[in-house]
């Protein structure tokens, strides 16, 4: 098995790109997975009215990624991640108003993927996501979505939504938030993780009859050939022009794109490791 | 649609208090008994400017969402902050933020997250002590808050409408204020007409009531004349105030008697907001 990653990430339109607050693993364009270990990628969104969102948000995916939690593990993970962030942000003295914001916590959507390598003697392996929030993921084979998780119609998303949140009072309905979903993917398979705006968007063209793939395929450079700087400068001007039309929600906008292979991998491409294609920290913010 | 411009630095909202300081202030409340109305008006004017700074502050500051303006009124109007902020009309809120009289600690009992309860000390500022003294010359008030939004909605043509919260007993000495209210909600940007909340404070020992869509039931004739002064609620805010476990049925409006008017702060989208955060 290996897998092709492509991220693609922005902030909010009038928000400078240090206010950025998904998150996202791995960043930038890569190659992963090779070999028999688990594959795992993730996004995340920090909610605007917490503070220090990004970094929670950086903090989640980063364990996700890392194989600290899976899609059972999440309860279980979070206290250390928690005191984590607290000794991260509450280092030094704060203003009065950040003291009493940080007090109560940041939260974040969370959307994590599992791709575990084929058997012995198998074309195909399993997938299995969990999520929290608004974040959403679509599963894709040629052009045939298999499915939306775990939001499946855009009017399902509302701006309050359940999140994970730093502070342990903030958790206490969590359990029964935590979504899971899980299939049998076969090799060429395409899972596309987009955070709320996106998703939404893309609910919303799909129950139009359109395939709103198409476009996010274009953007990834791995389809086309286009280098990094390129296929930031195209997003930036989708992304622009869908804003501009009232088409998608001015909010930070997040697209990781994975595609499976079950064939060996071929010789690795000129950058191997994950790398952010932005040229600036990728994740959180 | 009305009341659906996105509200950002760069196209900011505006909310302007008018605070009733007047001599019958000094009367017992109804909503905390012991306290004077003016000091319950202090507590809840506190508390909004506190919510309002703490909904736009992030990690690296506050952020401009909102412009803010407190006008007292009792024997005559007039801007009603001190020290560093004296005399302005409208601030942005973070220099709201950096301009509280002096900063209070308390401490308030929280959940632990574990099923129990932990003693936290918080960080109350205080802008407004209590205040009583003078007239209620509530007409004057809604006049100055016409001028001085007119000239805002002026420079802030496409913004989202800004909303006017009057924390009053009702007693008011220079006329019925239904002309002077009718002035203020006719002001508009393109994103709706102007939004006029009031809070009544009361000596009425009645139960305390949020967002009604009708009169009736309402203790006295300051009530109902407040309730039919108050905007209806646009539909998005109705849908919040569900979320927020508050009732507010078709035809609710921006009124709530002897009961705070905080979740005023949180009808407002500046972004996404925690079902989960409290």
């Amino acid at each position: 098995m290996w897998v092709l990653t492509d991220a693609r990430w922005l902030p909010k339109a009038g928000n400078a790109r240090d206010e950025y607050e998904d998150a996202c693993w791995p960043a930038g364009v890569g190659r992963g997975g090779d070999g028999r270990a688990p594959f795992r990628c993730a996004i995340a969104d920090g909610a605007t009215e917490t503070s220090f969102a990004g970094c929670w948000a950086e903090a989640l995916v980063g364990a996700f990624g890392a194989g600290r939690f899976d899609a059972e593990g999440l309860p279980g993970a979070l206290p250390a991640l928690q005191r984590a962030w607290r000794d991260r942000v509450g280092a030094r003295p704060l203003p009065w108003y950040a003291e009493e914001k940080l007090r109560s916590g940041a939260f974040a959507a969370f959307l994590g993927l599992t791709l575990s390598a084929p058997a012995p003697g198998e074309a195909g392996g399993a997938w299995e996501a969990v999520a929290v929030g608004d974040s959403c993921l679509f599963a894709l084979r040629g052009e045939r979505l298999l499915g939306a998780f775990p939001l499946a119609a855009p009017e399902e998303f509302d701006r309050r939504p359940t999140l994970i949140a730093s502070e342990p009072a903030g958790n206490g309905a969590l359990a029964a938030s935590i979504e899971r979903a899980g299939g049998a993917w076969e090799g060429g398979d395409e899972f596309f993780l987009l955070t709320d705006a996106l998703a939404r968007w893309f609910l919303a063209a799909t129950e139009l009859g359109d395939a709103p793939w198409t476009a996010l395929r274009a953007l990834t450079p791995g389809a086309d050939g286009a280098d990094a700087a390129e296929a930031d400068e195209g997003f930036a001007g989708w992304v622009a022009g869908l804003r501009g039309a009232g088409d998608l929600r001015n909010d930070d906008v997040t697209l990781l794109r994975a595609v499976v292979h079950a064939d060996p991998a071929p010789a690795p491409a000129a950058a191997e490791d994950h790398c952010d294609a932005g040229g600036e920290p990728p994740a959180g913010g | 649609m009305a009341y659906s411009a996105e509200i950002s630095r760069t196209n900011p909202s505006c909310f302007l208090f008018l605070i009733d300081r007047s001599g019958s202030m000094e009367d017992d409340w109804a909503g905390e008994p012991g306290k004077q109305k003016a000091e319950g008006l202090a507590t809840i004017i506190n508390r909004l400017l506190q919510n309002l700074v703490i909904k736009c502050a992030k990690s690296e500051g506050v952020r401009d969402y909102y412009h803010v303006g407190v006008l007292g009124y009792g024997g005559k109007v007039e801007p009603a902050f001190s020290g560093p902020l004296a005399g302005k009309e409208l601030a942005p809120v973070s220099a709201i933020a950096d301009g509280p009289a002096r900063i209070e600690e308390r401490t308030k009992k929280t959940d632990d997250g574990a099923g129990g309860l932990v003693e936290q000390t918080i960080k109350f500022p205080i802008w407004f002590d209590a205040v009583a003294g003078g007239g209620t010359p509530m007409c004057g008030a809604l006049a100055r808050a016409r001028q001085t939004l007119a000239g805002w909605i002026g420079e802030h043509p496409a913004s989202f409408p800004p909303i006017v919260i009057n924390i009053t007993d009702g007693e008011a000495i220079d006329g019925d204020p239904t002309a002077a209210a009718e002035g203020l909600k006719a002001l508009t940007t393109d994103d709706g007409n102007l939004l006029l909340f009031n809070l009544h404070l009361s000596s009425q020992r009645a139960a305390p009531v949020q967002f009604p869509a009708s009169e009736d039931g309402l203790p006295d004739r300051y009530a109902k004349l407040l309730f039919r002064l108050s905007s209806p609620l646009p539909p998005f805010m109705r849908g919040v105030a569900e979320q927020e476990g508050l009732p507010a049925d078709d035809g609710a409006r921006g009124f709530v008697f002897n009961a705070d008017m905080v979740s005023v702060i949180q009808f407002l989208d500046i972004g996404t907001r925690p079902n989960n955060l409290r």
